[in-house]
C-alpha cells in the first residue's frame, strides 16, 4: 500500500502538443482517486505516466517515498486493468491468473498461494478449472482484475476497465470494484470518462479537461461546489441548466435578469456578486434540473423565482420526469415528480431554487457563487 | 509407441536432428535387450517431436520469406498447400514494437493461438509479427490489437506501439501488409507520438507525406516558406499553433486552453502571419502550414536516417 505525490507533471510531445500540463495531486494510500474528463483531456496519459508508460516531460512522481521517475514500470509496484483485458482463450481461470507471474519465473508454490489467495477475494474458486468461454461477461471481468491482484501491487491502475461491458454488467461490475476497494484497502486510481462511474465510486475525483486540473475534490463538493463552468456542465445528467443574466444590484440585494424577469439572491450569493463589482455585467447563471420546480407548492413558495414555459419535450423515466423547454431562447431542463401533468405544449409555471442557483463569470468561466 | 525402429529410420532421424541442431550422433551398432528398447524409444519420440517442430517451424520460416518477398505467385500456392494453409483466408499482418520479443511472443501467442490458423514469431529482438486469421468469426483486427497492447501492459509492464496492414484475401497478399504494418509504424513514431494502435488505413496526411519524395517537400518548403522549417519557430509559436490546430481553429477555445485572453491570441496570430504570410485563421493558410510542420518533420526523420 502506498501514498502517491505528482508534484508540476507535464507531459509534452515532440511536436510541441502539451497532454498534460502542471499537473499537481497528493494521493493517500488506500484512497480510491478517479481521474474523469472528456476525451482527449489527459486523464489516460497520466495514468501511463504513473504506470511508467509514458515518460514523464518535467515534474516529480513519487509512490510512497521513492521518486519514480526513472524507475522501469515494473519496479514500481503497481498493477494495471485496462478496458480492452484479453483473457488467453486456451487457458483456464487458473493458469490466466498465473500466466504474468509464470512469465516472471516466479516460483510456481508463491504462484499458487497468489492465484488462490486472489480467486478466494474475487469468488472464482469455483471457476479456477473453467476456460474463458465458459465464464459470464462479470466472471471474465473478474478474472482480468485477478490477473492484477495476484501481483500484490501497493497501487492499482485502472483505465476505463468497464467501457466494454454493457450497462446492467456495468452496474454490476462498479459495486464488484467498490468491494474489491474495500477488501484490499490497497491504493486504486481509477480513470473514466463516465460522470456516473466517478460519482459513485471515487472517495475524490480530479477533473480534467485540456491536460489540466479542473476541480480535486469529494463526489459532494464537486457536485454542489463546482469551480467553474466546465466541472458544473461535466458532473451531472443531465446537465445544469446554463442562461445568460444581467446582474441588477438594489441595496444589498443583487437580481439576475433573465428576460424581462429579476431574481433576488440570498444576501450571502448577493454579497459576492457586490464585492466582485458585476453590477450591470452579464453573467452565467446556473441550476440544476432537480431544482427546477413545477409542483403548485414550490410554486407558491417562491413567488420571486417564478415563470412561464411552454413543455417542448416530456421524458418518463419511471421514477422521474424530464421536462423540457426554453427560458428566453435558452434550453432548460426539470427534472420533476412522475406525477406530473405536465405534457408537451402546455404551459407549465416553474420556479427555482434560489439557494441552489450558481452564477459564474462569463468570460473567465469561473465560479462567481455556489 | 512401437519401438520397432529400423536401422534407416533411426538414421534418418538422427539426420534430421543434426540438420536442425548440429547434434550429430551417430547409430553405430544393434544392441539386445532394453538398451535396444530404450534407444528406440528415446529416438522415436525425438522422431515426433522433430515432425511437429517442423510444421510449425515451416510455418514460421515460410512466412518469414513470404512477408521477405522470396517466393514467386506460383511458389507461394505450392508452399501453402504443402503446409494445408488455405490460400483465400483472411489474413492481416501485425506488427508489434517491444522490448521483449520473446516474452511478447509467448503473451501473442496464448492469445490468438496457432490452433485457429494464427501464426507469431519474432523478426529480431525488437519486432514480433503476428499473422491475424481473422476466419469466418466476426473479428476486429483494431480490437485484437488493443487487446495485444493492453495484455504487453499490463502482463510484461512495459510500452508497446503495434501497427497493423490491411486485411487481405489471398496468402500472397500477406507481404503487402506487413509493408503497410512496417510504414505504418515509421509514420506514426513521425507524426503520431503517443499511438500505440497503428492502423495504416488511418494515418492521413502523415502517410500521404511519407510517400513523397525527401526532394519534393524540399521544394514544397522553399516554395512555400523560404526554405525554413519546423526549427524556425519558437516553443511557445509552435504550442499555439498546435493548440489552435487541436481546436478546429477555434479562436475561443484555443484562447482558453492556453489561459489567454481571446485578443492576446489574435494579436500572436496576427504575429504569426507577418513572420510566415499565413493568416492561419484560413483554412488554406492553416493546411499550408500544417503540411510545413509535417514535411519538416519528415525531412528530419530523412536526416536522421541517413546518420
Amino acid at each position: 500500500m502506498a501514498s502517491l505525490s505528482l508534484k508540476n507533471i507535464c507531459k509534452v510531445y515532440p511536436n510541441g502538443f502539451e497532454a498534460v500540463k502542471d499537473f499537481n495531486l497528493e494521493i493517500a494510500d488506500q484512497e480510491f482517486i478517479i481521474f474523469v474528463g472528456p476525451s482527449g483531456c489527459g486523464k489516460s496519459t497520466t495514468l501511463r505516466m504513473i504506470a511508467g508508460l509514458e515518460d514523464i516531460s518535467s515534474g516529480e512522481l513519487r509512490i510512497g517515498d521513492r521518486l519514480v521517475n526513472d524507475v522501469e514500470p515494473k519496479d514500481r509496484d503497481i498493477a494495471m486493468v485496462f478496458q480492452n483485458y484479453a483473457l488467453y482463450p486456451h487457458m483456464t481461470v487458473y493458469n490466466n491468473m498465473a500466466f504474468g507471474l509464470k512469465l516472471r519465473k516466479v516460483p510456481s508454490d508463491e504462484i499458487d498461494k497468489m492465484v488462490k489467495e486472489a480467486a478466494k477475494i474475487l469468488d472464482l474458486v469455483p471457476y479456477l478449472e473453467r476456460k474463458p468461454k465458459a465464464l459470464s461477461g462479470g466472471q471474465r471481468q473478474r478474472v482480468a482484475m485477478g490477473r492484477a491482484i495476484v501481483r500484490n501491487p501497493k497501487v492499482f491502475l485502472m483505465d476505463e476497465p468497464l467501457s466494454n461491458l454493457d450497462a446492467k454488467l456495468r452496474v454490476q461490475m462498479r459495486i464488484e470494484i467498490a468491494k474489491l476497494h474495500q477488501r484490499l484497502g490497497t491504493t486504486i486510481i481509477y480513470v473514466t470518462h463516465d460522470q456516473t462511474e466517478a460519482m459513485t465510486l471515487g472517495t475524490r475525483i480530479v477533473v480534467m479537461k485540456d491536460g489540466v486540473i479542473q476541480q480535486v475534490d469529494t463526489p459532494q463538493n464537486l457536485y454542489d461546489k463546482p469551480q467553474n463552468l466546465f466541472v458544473a456542465g461535466f458532473m451531472g445528467s443531465p446537465q445544469m441548466n446554463f442562461l445568460d443574466a444581467v446582474v441588477e444590484i438594489q441595496g444589498e440585494t443583487a437580481y439576475l435578469k433573465v428576460g424581462n424577469k429579476a431574481i433576488p439572491l440570498s444576501p450571502e450569493k448577493s454579497k459576492k456578486l457586490i464585492d466582485g463589482g458585476y453590477d450591470g455585467k452579464t453573467v452565467t447563471f446556473g441550476i440544476r434540473p432537480e431544482d427546477v420546480y413545477d409542483s403548485e407548492m414550490m410554486v407558491e413558495a417562491s413567488p420571486t423565482s417564478v415563470f412561464e414555459a411552454t413543455i417542448r419535450v416530456y421524458e418518463l423515466l419511471g421514477a422521474e420526469v424530464f421536462l423540457y423547454f426554453d427560458l428566453d431562447e435558452f434550453p432548460m431542463t426539470a427534472r420533476v415528480d412522475p406525477r406530473t401533468t405536465a405534457r408537451p405544449g402546455d404551459v407549465v409555471k416553474f420556479a427555482f431554487d434560489t439557494e441552489k442557483i450558481h452564477v459564474f463569470d462569463k468570460e473567465t468561466e469561473r465560479i462567481i457563487t455556489n | 509407441m512401437n519401438p520397432d525402429m529400423k536401422k534407416d529410420e533411426i538414421e534418418s532421424t538422427l539426420e534430421k536432428l543434426k540438420d536442425l541442431t548440429g547434434i550429430d550422433l551417430k547409430y553405430t551398432k544393434e544392441v539386445d535387450g532394453m538398451a535396444q528398447v530404450r534407444g528406440t524409444v528415446s529416438v522415436k519420440a525425438l522422431s515426433m517431436f522433430l515432425e511437429e517442430t517442423e510444421v510449425s517451424g515451416s510455418r514460421e520460416r515460410f512466412y518469414r520469406a513470404l512477408i521477405s518477398g522470396m517466393y514467386g505467385e506460383d511458389e507461394v500456392r505450392t508452399k501453402a498447400a504443402a503446409l494445408s494453409l488455405n490460400t483465400s483466408d483472411k489474413r492481416a499482418v501485425v506488427l508489434v514494437e517491444t522490448k521483449s520479443a520473446d516474452l511478447a511472443a509467448e503473451l501473442i501467442r496464448q492469445l490468438f493461438p496457432c490452433e485457429e490458423g494464427n501464426d507469431v514469431f519474432a523478426i529480431d529482438r525488437d519486432n514480433v509479427i503476428l499473422i491475424r486469421a481473422l476466419g469466418a468469426k466476426k473479428s476486429n483486427i483494431h480490437d485484437d490489437v488493443s487487446r495485444i497492447v493492453s495484455a504487453v501492459n499490463t502482463e510484461l509492464m512495459e510500452n508497446v506501439r503495434a501497427a497493423y496492414g490491411d486485411t487481405v484475401n489471398d496468402i500472397s497478399l500477406l507481404k503487402d501488409s506487413y509493408e503497410e504494418a512496417r510504414t505504418a509504424m515509421e509514420v506514426a513514431g513521425m507524426f503520431y507520438e503517443g499511438m500505440y494502435v497503428i492502423p495504416y488505413n488511418s494515418l492521413g496526411l502523415g502517410r500521404l507525406i511519407y510517400a513523397i519524395p525527401a526532394e519534393l517537400c524540399e521544394r514544397f518548403l522553399k516554395d512555400s516558406f523560404g526554405g525554413k522549417k519546423k526549427a524556425a519557430f519558437n516553443e511557445e509559436e509552435l504550442k499555439m499553433i498546435n493548440s489552435f490546430f487541436e481546436r478546429d481553429l477555434n479562436i475561443s477555445e484555443t484562447a482558453r486552453a492556453l489561459f489567454l485572453h481571446r485578443n492576446t491570441l489574435v494579436y500572436h496570430l496576427e504575429k504569426l502571419k507577418k513572420k510566415t504570410g499565413l493568416d492561419i485563421r484560413h483554412f488554406d493558410d492553416a493546411l499550408t502550414l500544417k503540411l510545413i510542420l509535417m514535411m519538416s518533420a519528415y525531412l528530419e526523420w530523412v536526416e536522421n536516417r541517413k546518420d
